[in-house]
């Protein structure tokens, strides 16, 4: 089974302030890493490799430096890897993104699956995969807790997702796109070995003139959403302090949580 | 008699061991800890808290000051067990060639004569009994103590934070030094970013890696550098070891447990001040908390644990940090006056603050309280450096 | 002419969800300055109940289409037939649920439509464009809550869509309804899927993995004391939670090294943490990310803790524990 592996560079803190005069944003650290949930995707990844051989290819769209999270991957046993980093493409809404990350794997070769996390730990859409799915016309599981796969069911997959109260088993036709929730498995971990081989996998880069998607399909220009202003939370991250006797206080514990629960 | 008002900028282990030794001069100074952020919570944080018997961290030379530091932590523990966080592993320091033998052997004599045990191993059966990963080719022997361990900085930060606030003195968190204000060349105070203005007769700078913009507020140009602390928390093969990793010193790099894991950082004198790749003068405020290293370090790395540490080279990397050691060119702090007079440092620990800080604070604060200086204070005097 | 704002009323077997009312709700706050219609299209295996509720919470028109079978997961196919909902009812502006089927469904739907969607809403503002027509401010956060924008549909791409999240709006109150027209689209039916649901069976709470868990309980230093952990046990069992440790848990060997949060062990992402007697060293703090509920319990009214929990109860964790277990 060929699987394509969709990652994003996500900052490795999410401590952004807003300059209160530019609204730019304004990050206390420019380091990348993996997104966490993208972790958990490259691990269903490495499984199903482990069960079915074929290769695994990670793609991530993002600067070049977005390669450190490709690296990253091959290092977590990603065969090969493909980088699309172009000007152009930068800056692009959720629609905009999955086509270019679609465009890049039709260019690439013939997957039998493809996969990512969930969640973005910074935007946190969860809409790309689904996007991806759709210009690709296969169909797509989200936010999935695992997934099984025997051949003698031939090009079929079962996911395994919590919907509500339930544990659902999802049978799948492939190819097909499956994004796995944050924690749902316990990522491998790379070694000093691991990461120096890393640095000689493949890595393919591809700019907006090798997909050749028209310009007002990609990027800023290609998205239909914009940002047009950035603020800070109206309240502080100081905790509010509550108030009363042990008792009045469990039972606000008790309606947080409860309330919390049921969001 | 007027109390004697004293600003301590920063609360990482320099400023607030430095603000509890000012609490001991009952009721003669009304002192206050301004930290930015967190108690213990920056370069203090990715301290390994190494306070070993006999390693090479610190020049036997010094022997007085790393026994007090480790005699401060273990009271601190008696009277409250974690209020150190001591991890009592032992200590193994391997000899790679004569003249670290020696100086091996020197600690353990030091070590002995103050009460503790220490021996110099040859049998390369024992030293692999102690750590069965490591590999005893191309070693001479090593020195070992089942006495000490390491310590965590943050938490004696914040004991030393609140034994100091028990004896009245002010911890301000969340408030950032925006000004240090000089009249005719002497220290009046200080401005903070809420808008508060202090009075003070005396401000020490304890900001480790940020003295140099600190140092700016005064004029004042502390020569410090910042030194690349590079490390891996690594998983061990197997996930679990059985048996104690003991704190581990080889010239080039050291190791401890971290629960089931293994903390490995490069080690302090491997760093060459000449080359980019290890010293510079950076922004500690674009740190992030966690990764940030170089490849450079996997190769490092790799090198180092094939050769002297094979059991352990297949280790799963769990995360990774940089910290920055602020120290200046010869590698010793800064401690005491400068031209500017009723401005004080208690500096440039070079990733040694939690081994340091406490005699460092106890000397700075008698002079500071009565104007005695010591044999510490000289030889670790801003004037060696102009 | 886009007209109208619709809301997707996400149902779950046959019921309405609790969310639609709350987004008909900001429906009805955005039609107070443009004036359009408040509409709802309803997809599902019946649809009868569900247009009965709808129609009480006030909506103006509702649009169906009756699946004829349980189609739950089967989003390429419902994507397809809520896509072609969407192109007969035209509306300028759709609200949908920010939950995962909202998302699954409605990425799909965007990509046919071309019309982009904003993700996670927690207000939906409405702006004036200079040729006085009216256009829809979607304020998300990003970062983990530490920064919020504002995403706008640009001119040209309609309808402006927008997940927004559960539980931010107050749900629109049930009223006596029968004002609704209600209009099903008997020639848009769902095709058929590539998915099938082969299992369905109860899901039980992941208390097992500090990682997978929704709710995790934390026990700091002041946990060591008495028996204060075998309340946190109890507490943890009764909220559905697993229990996470810093350092001095991990070391007096309460809870396993795996359980261990903080730099030397595990960041965490869970969705509702509660800490006792943790005082929040740097170590820790880092350990636990993004949650939506951060409750902490420290006499210390100065811990560090407090800093980055939304809310602090600086009590006895004993007594607030003990209480808790009462109630």
């Amino acid at each position: 089974m060929n699987i394509a592996v969709l990652i994003k560079q996500v900052p490795v803190s999410n401590d952004v302030t807003v300059d209160p005069e530019t609204h730019a944003l304004v990050r206390a650290s420019s380091e990348g890493m993996i997104n966490p949930a993208d972790l958990n995707a490259i691990e269903e990844a490495m499984l199903l490799k482990e069960q079915t051989e074929g290769k695994v290819v990670v793609f991530t769209m993002g600067p070049p430096d977005a390669e450190k999270a490709l690296r990253d991957a091959m290092a977590l046993g990603c065969d090969e890897s493909c980088l699309i980093t172009d000007r152009a493409v930068a800056g692009g809404d959720t629609v905009a993104t999955a086509k270019v990350l679609a465009a890049a794997i039709k260019k690439y070769g013939e997957f039998d699956l493809l996969v990512g996390g969930a969640l973005s730990a910074d935007g946190a859409t969860g809409q790309v995969g689904a996007m991806v799915a759709e210009c690709l016309d296969i169909p797509h599981v989200v936010e999935a807790a695992g997934v099984k796969y025997d051949a003698a069911d031939g090009d079929k997959i079962v996911a395994v997702k919590k919907f509500h109260d339930k544990k659902l088993s999802i049978r799948c036709a492939l190819p097909a796109m499956i994004s796995f929730n944050f924690g749902c498995n316990e990522p491998r971990l790379a070694t000093l070995r691991s990461k120096r081989a890393a640095k000689s996998k493949p890595l393919v880069t591809y700019t907006n003139a090798d997909l050749g998607l028209p310009l007002d399909e990609v990027g800023i220009g290609g998205s239909p959403t914009t940002v047009v202003d950035s603020f800070s939370p109206k309240a502080g991250r100081k905790a509010q302090m509550l108030e009363g006797t042990p008792a009045e206080l469990a039972k606000k514990l008790y309606d947080l949580i409860e309330e919390e629960k049921g969001k | 008699m007027a109390k004697k008002k004293i600003g301590i900028i920063g609360g990482g282990i320099s400023g607030t061991a430095l603000g509890y030794h000012l609490s001991l001069y009952d009721g003669e100074a009304e002192v206050i800890v301004f930290e930015k952020d967190t108690i213990g919570g920056a370069s203090t944080a990715k301290s390994a808290g190494t306070v070993c018997l006999f390693d090479d961290s610190l020049k036997n030379r010094y022997w007085d000051v790393r026994l007090y530091g480790f005699e401060s932590y273990l009271k601190m523990e008696e009277e409250e067990k974690g209020s150190a966080g001591f991890d009592k592993t032992g200590t193994l320091v391997v000899a790679t060639n004569e003249e670290v033998e020696k100086v091996i052997k020197t600690g353990i004599a030091l070590a002995k004569a103050a009460g503790y045990t220490g021996e110099y191993i040859t049998d390369k059966d024992r030293i692999k009994e102690i750590l069965p990963d490591i590999s005893t080719d191309n070693i001479l022997g090593a020195g070992y103590t089942a006495d000490d361990g390491y310590f965590d900085g943050t938490m004696i930060s914040n004991t030393y934070a609140k034994k100091f606030q028990k004896n009245g003195g002010v911890v301000k968190t969340g408030v950032k030094v925006t000004e240090v204000v000089v009249e005719d060349n002497k220290v009046k105070g200080l401005k903070t970013d809420d808008g508060a203005e202090y009075e003070f007769d005396v401000v020490v700078d304890c900001t480790g890696p940020w003295s140099k913009f600190t140092g700016e507020m005064v004029g004042l140009d502390v020569p410090i550098w910042h030194t690349k602390a590079e490390a891996f928390f690594l998983c061990p093969p197997g996930k679990k070891l059985d048996y104690t990793f003991p704190v581990l010193k080889y010239p080039e790099f050291y190791g401890l447990r971290a629960g089931d894991n293994i903390f490995i950082c490069k080690s302090h004198l491997s760093m060459d001040l000449s080359n980019p790749m290890h010293a510079g003068q950076w922004d500690p405020d674009k740190l992030p908390a966690t990764g940030g290293t170089d490849d450079y370090f996997i190769d490092f790395l790799l090198d180092q644990l094939e050769a002297k540490v094979p059991g352990i080279v297949d280790s799963g990397l769990v995360s990774s940090w940089l910290s920055y050691r602020a120290e200046p060119k010869d590698f010793w702090p800064i401690l005491g006056e400068t031209p500017v007079e009723g401005y004080m440092l208690s500096t440039g620990f070079g990733g040694n603050g939690v081994i340091e800080a406490p005699a460092a604070t106890r000397d700075l604060a008698k002079l500071i309280m009565r104007g005695e200086s010591t044999p510490l204070l000289e030889n670790w005097a801003f004037k060696r450096l102009l | 002419m886009a007209n109208g704002i619709c809301v997707y009323a996400e149902s779950y077997k046959g019921k309405l969800e609790p969310v639609a009312a709350e987004l008909v709700s900001a429906a009805k706050e955005i039609q107070k300055t443009t004036g359009e219609k408040v509409q709802a299209i309803v997809l599902a295996e019946e649809t009868e109940g569900i247009v009965a509720e709808l129609d009480k919470l006030g909506v103006e028109e509702i649009y169906a289409v009756k699946a004829g079978r349980d189609c739950s997961q089967q989003d390429d196919a419902v994507s397809q037939a809520i896509a072609e909902m969407l192109k007969k009812i035209d509306p300028s502006s759709v609200l949908i649920p920010a939950t995962p089927e909202g998302r699954s469904i409605f990425s799909r739907v965007a990509m046919k439509l071309g019309c982009g969607m904003t993700a996670d809403c927690t207000e939906v503002l409405v702006g004036t464009k200079e040729d006085g027509s009216y256009y829809i401010k979607q304020n998300k956060p990003s970062y983990g809550e530490n920064v919020f924008v504002t995403i706008i549909t640009r001119d040209g791409f309609y309808p402006q869509m927008m997940t927004v999240r559960p539980g931010v709006y107050t749900a629109q109150e049930e009223a006596a309804g029968g004002q609704t027209k209600v209009e099903y689209f008997e020639d848009i039916k769902v095709g058929d899927s590539k998915i099938e649901v082969i299992e369905e069976v109860v899901a039980e709470a992941e208390t097992g993995s500090i990682l997978s868990a929704e709710v995790v309980v934390v026990g700091g230093r002041g946990v060591l004391e008495d028996d204060n952990f075998s309340l946190l046990e109890k507490f943890a069992e009764k909220v559905g939670g697993a229990i996470g440790g810093t350092r001095p848990m991990v070391d007096s060997e309460m809870i396993p090294f795996n359980h261990q949060i903080g730099q030397t062990g595990l960041t965490i992402r869970p969705k509702i943490c509660i800490s006792f007697g943790v005082s929040g060293a740097i170590q820790h703090t880092e350990g636990i990310k993004d949650t939506k509920l951060f409750v902490a319990v420290n006499t210390d009214e100065e811990a560090a803790i407090y800093g980055v929990a939304d809310y602090g109860m600086a009590a006895d964790l004993k007594d607030v524990l003990t209480e808790y277990l009462a109630l």
